[in-house]
């Protein structure tokens, strides 16, 4: 078989006694292909955008599929935040509903998100801004036009503090996938990445228009 | 130790069952895991299996009955010849025979799950084969059952819509916008609208004022006694919701009050006098009031869709009859079910390949290993379509 679909489920879980519901097995990749050559390490304890670890953003687990890209030590891989934003917003609208699911980024106190396709317009988010609807998806509460209009299916992301570009937009090469062996009190994670085959655009955490022409190696398939 | 070895030496699940040539497979599927069914059976109610079609051949063809009724031999003149008759009687149906699949996917880790159980199995006593066999086996059920699922759920389908269609909501995920249209003729259904209806909401809530199940049902029955069937010979299927609220109708607790006891009083109500009698005593003696037999629709399936607001896979319940909807047909067969056999690709099976059948040939299963990627696979596959012949003697009644 030159091409190998794999059995996918929320990527790996670690940490220790950590309990995590499991809603079953969450299928994302529809094939890889060939190249889960690349391994390395994600430092859950490094500071993303430079105030939040990674851990804040994924206490449990990291679904398979999400966007990494090589930090500045070789071999070490920054995952990065994305945010699906679920319904349309005007310009005068408030509240932004997002995603929220075993293996997707938190919204984290103190974080900034810009929209991928317009970073000019920053919301820090602060946790008096978040509720979690019934549902289980983030209802984020904005100062009307802080993304100007945002349309279902847009992608939200992380800024960096320092620079006004959103964090690895445009250096995303690759996708985390799923460990291999389940680790007592993981600090550091052993990853193996996959810059080539197809994901379920559903399931798979969301990537941005820019993410997806970083990797063109990828396709993401609407499936569901 | 014996753990360390298997823990070092990729076997793949097959290997370590046994299972490495395709008669080997094949066997244990037919002898091991075709009596292991531990989900629904598959229901063919009213449809004749057919025997498989080869392989290369994924098309069918059926003759469509178009009348009950008997053509008769002509008298002739002593010296004459017979007068040609067209064959009235049959009308082809072909087309090609979709098929279904499932599959399952072990990757690297769920592999060293496994094998930490099988190794745990074989510490407590179990042979080695034995639990690796039992693993695959009810692996393997499971997507078994899913094909019977899909079965059971066709057969519904063709009988109460008189056609097949493959749909997004049916086939989330996979093709669809396809159809196979077994040709009811649009005189043989009758639809109940606005007061008419039995039930002007479909809960069953609410009873439409000038509805009257009785008569409709007598009327649905008489398209087909019209087509020269004895009511004996007719029997009505009916969702189990629906049929339940029938047999609570006010309507039809006064007919049976009357049936039961031609003399019945009108007062206070003839419906309050049927309050003491249980669903299933309602049902018999609607049967018996009606003089067919109903057959009542239970199968519920799913098709899983993706949820992205909650993030989770919905279970979007589907099934194959129609709730409000009844249908008057010919008792026995009203089908059949084409199928073709399957090629087997490959050799003899080795430890990274093999084919086997289940069911006498009716399921394909075709077992890989990617020794470089450490992924096992098991794809199954099979190629039927439930056909129905008797399109033109079936009736149908819309009452909500």
């Amino acid at each position: 078989m030159a091409n190998t679909p794999l059995q996918s489920g929320h990527g790996h879980i670690y940490g220790p006694g950590k309990s995590v519901k499991s809603e079953g097995i969450i299928p994302v990749w529809l094939e890889q292909n060939g190249s889960r050559v690349m391994g390395g390490l994600i430092d859950l304890s490094a500071k993303i955008d430079g105030t939040n670890k990674v851990r804040a953003f994924w206490p449990k687990s990291i679904r398979t599929a999400t966007p990494c890209y090589e930090g500045s030590t070789k071999h070490t891989y920054i995952p990065m935040p994305t945010y699906l934003v679920l319904e349309a917003v005007s310009a005068e609208g408030t509240v932004v509903k997002i995603a929220k699911g075993e293996g997707l980024p938190l919204l984290v106190d103190g974080m900034s998100l810009v929209k991928a396709s317009d970073t000019t317009k920053k919301v820090t988010v602060s946790s008096a801004n978040i509720a979690i609807d019934t549902d289980g998806f983030y209802k984020l509460t904005i100062t009307a036009n802080a993304f100007g209009t945002l349309a279902a299916g847009d992608v939200l992301v992380l800024e960096t503090v320092a620079a006004k570009k959103p964090l690895g937009l445009t250096k995303t090469n690759l996708i985390y996938d799923g460990m291999s062996e389940d680790e007592l009190d993981a600090t550091k994670l052993n990853v193996v990445l996959c810059d080539a085959g197809r994901v379920i655009a559903d399931t798979a955490p969301a990537a941005s228009a820019e993410m997806r022409a970083a990797l063109q190696t990828v396709k993401w398939e609407d499936i569901y | 130790m014996a753990a360390f070895a298997y823990t070092s030496n990729f076997q793949s699940l097959m290997e370590m069952a046994g299972l490495l040539s395709n008669e080997q497979f094949s066997s244990f599927l037919e002898d091991v895991v075709f009596p292991y069914q531990s989900g629904p059976e598959r229901d063919t109610l009213g449809f004749r299996v057919l025997p498989l079609k080869p392989a290369f051949d994924m098309t069918y063809a059926a003759l469509q009955r178009n009348s009950h009724i008997q053509i008769m031999a002509k008298h002739v003149a002593l010296d004459a010849h017979a007068v040609p008759e067209p064959t009235q009687g049959a009308e082809a149906l072909e087309g090609t025979i979709p098929s279904v699949a499932t599959n399952i996917t072990i990757g690297k880790e769920d592999y060293l799950h496994e094998a930490q159980l099988l190794m745990n199995a074989e510490l407590v006593g179990t042979p080695l084969v034995e639990a690796a066999q039992d693993m695959i086996a009810s692996k393997l059920d499971e997507k078994f059952a899913e094909h019977n699922a899909r079965a059971s759920y066709m057969r519904d389908y063709v009988i109460f819509h008189g056609k097949y269609e493959i749909t997004t909501t049916n086939n989330s995920g996979s093709f669809f916008n396809v159809e196979f249209d077994f040709k009811v003729p649009a005189a043989n259904k009758i639809a109940k609208t606005s007061t008419a209806k039995w039930w002007t909401d479909d809960t069953f809530a609410t009873e439409g004022s000038a509805a009257d199940p009785i008569a409709d049902i007598d009327a649905l029955v008489q398209k087909l006694e019209d087509r020269g069937f004895d009511k004996s010979n007719i029997v009505i299927e009916i969702g189990f919701k629906t049929f339940r609220a029938l047999c609570r109708h006010s309507k039809v607790r006064e007919a049976i009050a009357v049936f039961m006891n031609p003399g019945a009083s009108q007062s206070p109500s003839l419906a309050a006098t049927t309050y003491g009698m249980s669903d299933a005593q309602l049902a018999a003696q609607l049967s018996a009031r009606c003089g067919v037999e109903f057959i009542v629709r239970r199968f519920v399936t799913a098709v899983p869709k993706f949820d992205v607001k909650t993030q989770k896979f919905v279970m979007n319940e589907q099934t194959g009859f129609v709730e409000g909807t009844l249908v008057a047909r010919p008792k026995g067969e009203v089908g059949e079910i084409h199928a073709t056999g399957h090629l087997m690709v490959g050799g003899p099976g080795d430890s990274i390949h093999s084919s086997g059948l289940y069911d006498g040939g009716r399921i394909l299963v075709d077992y890989n290993c990617n020794l470089r990627e450490k992924v096992q696979i098991w794809d199954t596959e099979e190629i039927y379509l439930y056909v129905l012949t008797q399109g033109k003697n079936m009736a149908y009644l819309t009452t909500i």
